[in-house]
């Protein structure tokens, strides 16, 4: 089984349990229609800290960049067209959807993980993982402007609605923090993650794809 | 006014400008700034790079305009008239003195348009309006640029004809894979523009011109239109913001553009006038061919895909109510999934394009067609044939068609084409014509060719092509007009060989009234395209209908090595679905997720006798409820409680077919909705399809519902229960409005909520009834309110 689907099957709840045959078939052909589908797309902008203070309020991403003097902000996206097959298959078939979801949203991980390498094999200095607009005090409505920020509308296709929901759905943005020295990893998303208290997987001592 | 652009264009080449946000930053502007606010804060350095174009050879200069939108205007504190105009002026002033041309600026809105994104088609042509009022008076043409959604393009085209008499060039943004981000063809592109009334096309930004010729090149066998190239420098480097392409390489990448006949050419990000000089100096010596006109023939596209009409293409015909009692009954109920499920069907059996009629007199039509529209563009990428009788539906079907439509349809008759006609025309849409007119049909072929002749030259009086005209000589019925048959094929060929026009032709009648309709189908199908039918409109899930099309394509050496026959046949003997064995139940079906043995199992069962409602209460119930069970017990998992639930809608499937026009079953009404500004919806679909699987009849309200409606939909269908989801922190505000305002109608319901964000405490705290933890959950409190 490939990373992608097992990372998937983890999202749909299986926790260690085998798929049964149907579902084992839906995450095969929707592995296969997701990954024709998606024109995955990154872009980035590297900045000294002191330059873009108005790109990073509260006291979240304050700590998670405290030993970096240097920040990469980061967008990616799996494109339109991932969208759109989800949508044909919340039609015919909920199940199928339901897959395709997971499936989707762990290629954007695996796609983020991949950009970041490319990014670390281009840039010398340690890296924190990748903080979003929503953790902790880090506002989501800071959306639109890490959009301006990176030109990420021109360059990949992201913009944000009103609501500050990222479109294409299946889509990031993110700070990383560089430093020359020695990156501290220990606020970890789930730290200030809102869904901690309710997290089904940190009640399996789990963790979700969005903390790095 | 020196000069205007009609003259312009006709000129060998045409110089527009070159990069301005990257010249802005050249002089100081800082990261955090956007273009339009120089405006104000730096017109000098706005005037000077106007005027270092003009110097360069630009015939037009585009003002500094691109952003000036009121969504991208919002924080900054200017209106878009002050903006606009300020920017104007600043281009007027700089091209005084000079031939120079001043263009307003249109990018885009900076959101997605429906189905992708929120913003609606209407609201995004009221942005455009403002822009355009804001700027027509000072402006001399209108250029709309840097676009990756065809029908955000569209709103702005729209816009700029409806709200101006300026001149329009438009262009779109293109990727290495050959589309725009959102998936948008050039053909597309320039079929849909070239339709609309734009001036110019083209494309600006994204790429290198060495990235750009596949592109382009296709953009110009698809428009007689001059085509227009105003590409990037390259791309920008991260660290230091330099752009790849100099001058001298950019210039000499354009040569091979005006071999393909480019007559408009500038630069986008990262060119500066330089580059200009480099163009004008280069076009000097370099004139642009001259293009040959009509090469395209006939085609119609939706954004993604286009469709020649080169070969005979399938029209499915099942989006209709006429004679079918589910369809009336889904279209009473506003029941979209069942059209859209009718649609999907038709595009995996073959269809090319897709009939769109939703006429039924008890509805509004063109309110139901806007949505059915919109909808159905958001699933399948067929290009849509829109079937109504009546202008108002069939203007606004194409005004929020997104591509370039049929219209079905027009005939001889003057009044009938005096009032289609022009419709078509203004959304540059193809349109069929029927030979009869104000006496009738034609017994004659000759006189049914007349008729087509009136047609064509009645449309080419509106300016509409002939190839965008479709002939359909019409299908009598063979059982009372035997000889009618030949008559009908006759004019088919004439009307070919005469006039090289298309045709089309509905073929079912055919055999009404005889029995085994579809051998008499097959057989005038298959007579048919031997005479040169180009369109047959069909139901294409017939295999012997569609599987006649496939054939013939071989058979006429259309479909070359029987390709696209062999893929879609080739595996037929292994596909044939195997009877449902004998140890498979009803339960176990619906328990293991098998749709297709539900479906037969029920079918069997009420033909052997067996009572609808016992099915459900007895069987289909029982058995979600044991796979509910194990849900919760995690033995089985989310995607196979579905699975279950899709076994289940195939069973009531059965029984809502055997039972359409009588008693509806339902054991209660329930509204659904996802919250206002929140657009996760998958999560209520689930919920939905649960809810419908134990026989509640759900009024799904969609995603990103404002409070209101919510209230609204619950008095006007009386429901007992309302089920909210959310699933950001930033929406659970609207969730608590949505449940206040509720409470204050004085409507008596019950509130479920749901979602990843909510817990029980939130949901107590903000006033709902049930905070439900999963679909099944939700299933349960449904059962305590409603039974």
């Amino acid at each position: 089984m490939n990373a992608v689907i097992s990372e998937a099957l983890r999202y749909l709840g299986y926790r260690g349990h085998e798929p049964d045959e149907m579902t084992a078939a839906l995450l095969e052909k929707g592995y296969a229609e997701l990954s024709a589908a998606a024109v995955p797309k990154y872009c980035c902008r590297l900045a000294e800290k002191s330059d873009v203070p108005e790109l990073l309020p509260g006291e979240d991403i304050k700590k998670h960049l405290a030993k970096s003097g240097k920040v990469i902000f980061f967008a990616a996206t799996l494109g339109s067209a991932a969208d759109a097959v989800i949508r044909r298959a919340e039609i015919t078939n909920m199940a199928y959807a339901l897959v395709l979801d997971a499936l989707a949203s762990a290629m954007t991980e695996e796609f983020c993980d991949s950009a970041e390498n490319e990014m670390k094999a281009k840039l010398p200095g340690n890296f924190t993982w990748r903080f979003s607009p929503g953790y902790g005090d880090y506002p989501i409505e800071l959306q639109p402007d890490m959009i301006r920020f990176l030109n990420a509308d021109k360059l990949i296709g992201l913009t944000a609605t009103e609501s500050n929901i990222l479109i294409p759905r299946k889509s990031v943005t993110a700070v990383i923090g560089v430093s020359e020295g020695e990156q501290e990893q220990a606020l970890r998303g789930c730290a200030v993650c809102k869904m901690r208290e309710n997290c089904r997987y940190r009640k399996d001592g789990g963790h979700c794809g969005n903390n790095g | 006014m020196a000069i205007t652009v009609e003259e312009l264009l006709k000129r060998d080449h045409v110089m527009l400008d070159g990069g301005f946000g990257t010249e802005l930053q050249k002089r100081g502007m800082k990261p955090g700034e956007t273009s339009e606010m120089m405006n104000f804060v730096r017109a000098d350095d706005v005037y000077a790079i106007y005027r270092s174009y003009i110097e360069a050879g630009a015939d037009i200069i585009n003002a500094n305009t691109f952003g000036a939108n009121r969504l991208k205007l919002a924080k900054s504190g200017r209106s878009v008239t002050e903006t606009v105009g300020k920017a104007l002026s600043i281009a007027r002033r700089a091209a005084e003195g000079t031939d120079a041309l001043v263009s307003l600026d249109i990018g885009p809105t900076g959101q997605l348009l429906e189905p992708a994104g929120t913003l609606s088609f209407e609201e995004a042509y009221d942005i455009f309006r403002e822009i355009v009022e804001a700027g027509r008076d000072q402006a001399d043409l209108i250029c709309i640029e840097t676009m990756t959604d065809l029908y955000e393009i569209k709103a702005a085209m729209l816009a700029a004809k409806e709200c101006s008499d300026l001149p329009v060039f438009a262009f779109m943004s293109f990727e290495k894979n050959g589309r725009t981000f959102t998936g948008c063809l050039p053909s597309a592109m320039a079929l849909t523009l070239t339709g609309l009334g734009a001036d110019a096309v083209g494309v600006n930004c994204s790429l290198a011109p060495d990235e750009l010729y596949d592109i382009v090149r296709e953009i110009t066998e698809y428009t007689d239109l001059p085509v227009i190239v105003k590409a990037n420098a390259g791309l920008p480097d991260p660290a230091t913001g330099a752009y790849s392409v100099p001058a001298e390489q950019y210039v000499g990448d354009c040569v091979k553009y005006t071999e393909m006949g480019v007559k408009v050419y500038g630069g986008c990000c990262g060119t500066t006038p330089e580059y200009i000089r480099g163009l004008k100096a280069m076009l000097a010596s370099h004139t642009p061919a001259v293009r040959g006109t009509g090469k395209r023939g006939a085609c119609v596209c939706s954004y993604s895909r286009t469709v020649r009409i080169d070969e005979p293409k399938i029209i499915g015909e099942r989006i209709n109510p006429t004679g079918k009692k589910l369809f009336k009954e889904a279209l009473r109920n506003n029941d979209i999934n069942y059209i859209l499920n009718q649609a999907l069907e038709q595009v995996s059996a073959g269809a090319d394009i897709l009939d769109v009629n939703v006429g039924l007199p008890e509805i509004d039509e063109k309110d139901m067609m806007v949505r059915v529209v919109k909808a159905l563009q958001g699933i399948t990428d067929l290009p849509l044939q829109i079937d109504s009788t009546k202008p108002e539906v069939i203007e606004a079907a194409l005004r929020v068609y997104n591509g370039k439509a049929i219209v079905n349809s027009v005939n001889g008759e003057n009044a009938v084409m005096e009032r289609i006609l022009p419709i078509v025309k203004k959304y540059g849409a193809a349109v069929v014509g029927l030979t009869l007119d104000e006496n009738g049909i034609p017994p004659k072929a000759q006189q049914r060719v007349a008729i087509a002749e009136r047609i064509m030259n009645k449309a080419a009086e509106y300016g509409i092509p002939k190839e965008d005209v479709y002939i359909d000589c019409l299908t009598l019925t063979v059982s009372t007009e035997q000889k009618a048959v030949r008559e009908t094929l006759r004019a088919v060929r004439e009307v070919k060989e005469r006039f090289g026009m298309k045709t089309v032709l509905g073929v079912s009648n055919i055999s009404f009234g005889l029995p085994t309709r579809e051998l008499i189908n097959g057989t005038f199908l298959s007579m048919a395209l031997e005479c040169g039918l180009d369109l047959p409109i069909i139901n294409p899930n017939i295999t012997a209908m569609s599987g006649a099309v496939f054939a013939y394509r071989v058979l006429a050496a259309h479909d070359e090595n029987a390709m696209a026959f062999i893929e879609r046949f080739g595996a037929d003997t292994a596909k044939k679905p195997a009877a449902p064995k004998t140890e498979v139940t009803l339960a176990y079906a619906i328990e293991k997720g098998l749709d297709k043995d539900a479906e037969q199992l029920t079918r069997q069962k009420l033909a052997d006798g067996a009572d609808a409602m016992d099915i459900i209460n007895n069987e289909l119930i029982p058995a979600l409820d044991r796979a509910g069970d194990d849900f919760g017990k995690n033995r089985i998992f989310l995607p196979q409680l579905i699975l279950s639930a899709n076994a289940a809608q195939a069973c009531f499937g059965a029984i809502k077919a055997a039972m359409a026009g009588e008693k509806r079953i339902s054991k209660g009404k329930i509204v659904l909705a996802t919250v206002k500004g929140d657009i996760h919806d998958i999560g209520k679909n689930i919920v939905r399809t649960l809810l419908e699987n134990y026989g509640y009849t759900v009024i799904d309200l969609g995603k990103d519902v404002p409070e209101q409606t919510v209230v609204d939909a619950a008095i006007e269908h009386d429901v007992k229960l309302v089920g909210l989801s959310a699933l950001m922190t930033t929406t659970l505000g609207a969730m608590e409005r949505t449940i206040k305002l509720l409470r204050e109608s004085g409507h008596e319901c019950k509130v479920v909520v749901g979602g990843a964000v909510l817990t029980k405490e939130y949901a107590d705290a903000i006033g709902a009834d049930r905070y439900a933890k999963d679909a099944k959950d939700t299933v349960d409190f449904a059962k305590e309110i409603l039974g």
